[in-house]
Order: C-alpha cells, then sequence, then structure tokens
C-alpha cells in the first residue's frame, strides 16, 4: 500500500515535470518521454504487477489532457509495466541495460504509434522526416533520461522496500 | 473471511487482460463521447494544475536570472543600436501619426469601428505543455471560473495563438494554429481574398505553416498580411495571422497555395490573451 501510494505520488511528479520542466530542456523541440520511466523501472525491480499500476496511473495521466483517444497510454503504459516485470529475475543494480533496452523499444513503438494513429493515416506519408526528426531523436533523449534517473530510482524502491529481495522464493510469487 | 479474501491471488497476466480490455473499451467509448475523461480531468487537475503553476513559477524566474546574466555581454552593443534605431524611430513615428490622423479621419468617414481593439480580452499564462512532442498544445493558467470558455480565440504579440479546445474550472487547453491538427479560414488584408492557414509538424522547424486554396486569380506577394476571415465558424473577424510568403500555383491551375510566416513566436510563448468575444454562429 505503502508503494502504491508512493508511486502514484511520484507518477504526479513526474507528469508535472515533463510538462513543464522537460519542455525547457528540449533539444531541437525534442524533449524526452519521462513518464515511460517508472513503469519500466517499478516493473523490472519488483515485477509485472507493479509494472502494470504504475503504467496505469501514468497513462491515466497522459490520457487525462492531451491524447486524443483516451485510453491509449493507460494501454500502452500497462504494457510496457508488464514487459519489464517479465524481465525481473534478470534484475541485479548494475544491470542497466535490460530497462534501456526496453526504454528503446518502447519508446520508439509509442511515437511510431502516435505517428501512425495521428500523422500517416492523415496523409503525412513522408516516414523517414518524421523518423528522422522526432521519433529517433526522442527515443535516444529518453534512453539518456533513463541513465540518468534509473539510479535515484532504484534509490527510492530500495527506500521503500528494505527487505532483501534477492531470495530464490521470492521469483515464485513475484510472478 | 480476510483469509478466504487472500486466496484470490490474481496474476499479472490476468491484470494486464483486464487492463487491456478496460482500456480497449475506453477507446471506443472515448471516440464517440467525453463522458468518462472529464471527471477524470477534473480529479486530475485539480491535483496538477496548481503544481505546473508552481514550476512553472520557479522555472520562468531561474529562466530569466540565467538569461539576463548572458545577455549582459550584448546589451552594451545592442544599446547603440537601439538608440540609433530610437532615433529612427521617431522620425518614422512622427510620419505615422500624420497617417493616423488621416485613417482616423477616414473611419469616421466610413463609419468603420475598429474592431480588433474593440474586442474584450483577458490574459493568462502558459504552464503547461503537452507530453509528447507531436502536438502543440498547451494549458493556460485561466478557466470556466475566469469566464473562459471553448472556442475561444487566444492571440499574443498581436497575433492569433489558436483556439480554446477544453475548459476547466482553473486551466484550459489551447490548440495552436501551428499544430498538425488545425486549420484556420484566412484572409488576405488587401484583397479580401479567403484562403486556408493549416499548421503543419514538419513546417514547424522552418517557423511555417502552410497557406492553401487561394483563388489563382488572386495576386499576391511576399510579406502580403493574412487575418482571419469573415466567413470563420471559429474565429472572430480580423485578427492577423502571418506574411505570405513562396505562394505559387498549385498543379491543377485552379488554386494557389504556399506558406506564411506567423506573428507569433510560438518558442517563447509564455503570455497569451484570451478574446472574451465569441464569433456568433448559427446552428
Amino acid at each position: 500500500m505503502k508503494r502504491k501510494i508512493c508511486i502514484i505520488l511520484l507518477t504526479i511528479c513526474f507528469y508535472c515535470l515533463q510538462t513543464t520542466l522537460c519542455k525547457s530542456i528540449a533539444i531541437a523541440d525534442i524533449s524526452p518521454n519521462i513518464m515511460l520511466v517508472i513503469p519500466i523501472c517499478f516493473g523490472f525491480f519488483k515485477g509485472s504487477k507493479e509494472g502494470i499500476f504504475a503504467g496505469v496511473v501514468g497513462g491515466i495521466l497522459m490520457d487525462a489532457f492531451y491524447t486524443s483517444i483516451f485510453g491509449f497510454s493507460v494501454l500502452f503504459l500497462a504494457w510496457i509495466g508488464y514487459m519489464a516485470g517479465t524481465f525481473t529475475k534478470e534484475y541485479n543494480q548494475e544491470r542497466i541495460i535490460i530497462p534501456l533496452l526496453i526504454t528503446l523499444v518502447s519508446t520508439f513503438s509509442y511515437d511510431f504509434l502516435i505517428y501512425v494513429g495521428g500523422f500517416l493515416l492523415y496523409n503525412r506519408l513522408n516516414m523517414l522526416y518524421y523518423l528522422g526528426r522526432i521519433i529517433i531523436p526522442g527515443t535516444m533523449y529518453t534512453c539518456a533520461m533513463m541513465i540518468l534517473l534509473y539510479r535515484p530510482m532504484h534509490y527510492l524502491d530500495r527506500l521503500f522496500d528494505p527487505r532483501d529481495r534477492r531470495k530464490v522464493t521470492d521469483y515464485v510469487s513475484r510472478n | 473471511m480476510w483469509k478466504r479474501f487472500r486466496k484470490i491471488e490474481i496474476s499479472s497476466r490476468q491484470w494486464i487482460i483486464v487492463i487491456t480490455i478496460v482500456s480497449l473499451t475506453l477507446m471506443a467509448v472515448s471516440i464517440f463521447t467525453d463522458a468518462i475523461r472529464n471527471p477524470i480531468r477534473q480529479g486530475v487537475s485539480v491535483v496538477v494544475v496548481p503544481m505546473q503553476k508552481g514550476i512553472n513559477t520557479i522555472g520562468t524566474y531561474v529562466y530569466s536570472r540565467v538569461e539576463m546574466i548572458a545577455n549582459l555581454k550584448n546589451v552594451t552593443e545592442e544599446n547603440k543600436e537601439l538608440k540609433e534605431k530610437v532615433a529612427q524611430l521617431t522620425e518614422e513615428n512622427s510620419l505615422l501619426n500624420q497617417n493616423q490622423i488621416e485613417l482616423q479621419r477616414l473611419r469616421e468617414l466610413y463609419a468603420l469601428d475598429d474592431q480588433y481593439a474593440s474586442y474584450e480580452k483577458t490574459a493568462a499564462r502558459v504552464i503547461a505543455k503537452e507530453s509528447g512532442n507531436w502536438y502543440y498544445v498547451f494549458t493556460i493558467d485561466k478557466g470556466s471560473e475566469d469566464g473562459l470558455e471553448v472556442n475561444m480565440n487566444v492571440i499574443a504579440d498581436g497575433g492569433l495563438v489558436g483556439i480554446i479546445t477544453e475548459v476547466g474550472p482553473n486551466y484550459a487547453i489551447v490548440r495552436s494554429i501551428i499544430d498538425d491538427n488545425n486549420n484556420v479560414s484566412g484572409m488576405l488584408i488587401n484583397s479580401g481574398d479567403t484562403c486556408t492557414v493549416e499548421g503543419s509538424l514538419s513546417l514547424m522547424d522552418d517557423g511555417y505553416v502552410y497557406v492553401k486554396y487561394l483563388n489563382s486569380s488572386v495576386e499576391v506577394k511576399d510579406g502580403d498580411r493574412v487575418v482571419t476571415s469573415n466567413i470563420s465558424s471559429k474565429y472572430v473577424e480580423g485578427i492577423l495571422i502571418g506574411y505570405i510568403k513562396d505562394v505559387t500555383m498549385d498543379s491543377n491551375n485552379l488554386t494557389k497555395s504556399g506558406y506564411l510566416v506567423p506573428v507569433v513566436d510560438f518558442e517563447h510563448l509564455q503570455e497569451v490573451l484570451i478574446i472574451l468575444d465569441q464569433k456568433e454562429i448559427e446552428e
């Protein structure tokens, strides 16, 4: 319960930063999407269930104002959290490469889906332009943010769950 | 009782299936109605909007400080330039004053009202922008409590910024004219010919928007001014949108199209004015 409240508060903070600060640190008008960080990190640290929970919270916030179809971000972020959770067996504090790869794949596909739904269907066929100008730079930038935020997220995760979770029995119950 | 309840353990796979079904249903419903989204939006805005306002105030302060230090070097040079400019402008101003008097006289003659100045306006601050990189939509810190309504026009720097698409008690969401989804009906100020101004994501870098569907017989040159047209259903008449650039004949030989340089600097948009008068639409 404590963790759930923590995730909700953290997501709200991230959302506020995403819509304000992230727009100020945009490079060439491309800002990172730090909303993906929480479901990926918590899914990876603690398992699919928490990943899904974090994804749903983040998705509701994102959908509340700016997405044209309500439910899209909820669905997508929940799936990201779930996917990240399936890698929780590989969890190791130093192993940042797995969450990084998940970030890479998920940011890319998130932006790509928006391109297909919001632009390609409206006759914006110049896919290479959108790939090179928005999708790939955005993905790179989000990955960079993931590298920066991984340690703080790990610290927060430990702060609210000081037990040693590296027991074999835990694997069973977690999945 | 509690023990029995605890036995029902829902696995993550079942959770994801449930959420997938629920959100797909929500997506389907949201195409037709906003009924589900509105209460959520209201709840979220109560928490989020004050935070965004706070972060924004701090951010603006820090930004202006940094900017000030960075600018100090250029200031002396600029000052010199500006002094020259002041002299030049004073001269121009006196000339314009004469024109103004003439204009006044002509206006009285034609009994034309200066509509642009007569619109009732209110100021608001931009507090948040869309979370992705795809659309140019932003939130302002005033809402229905300040008398804002959907479809009110938003201006800044004397030019059109966009239109309010959603209103909450303490916030409103504005879609700008450079957004990929936006169309404005415009007209050339000199001739009154109508055209359509279309936002485009791919032109945003260059700072242009499309201007389309000009009649082939219309004579236009770079720098011609485009204002919101009298036949637009949502935009009040006569707000400056921008200046024409590179208009060419379309391949169909019936229409002309080209680019438009908006008056507003969308990159550094901080404060906007909302026109409280709305165009009356017959339905």
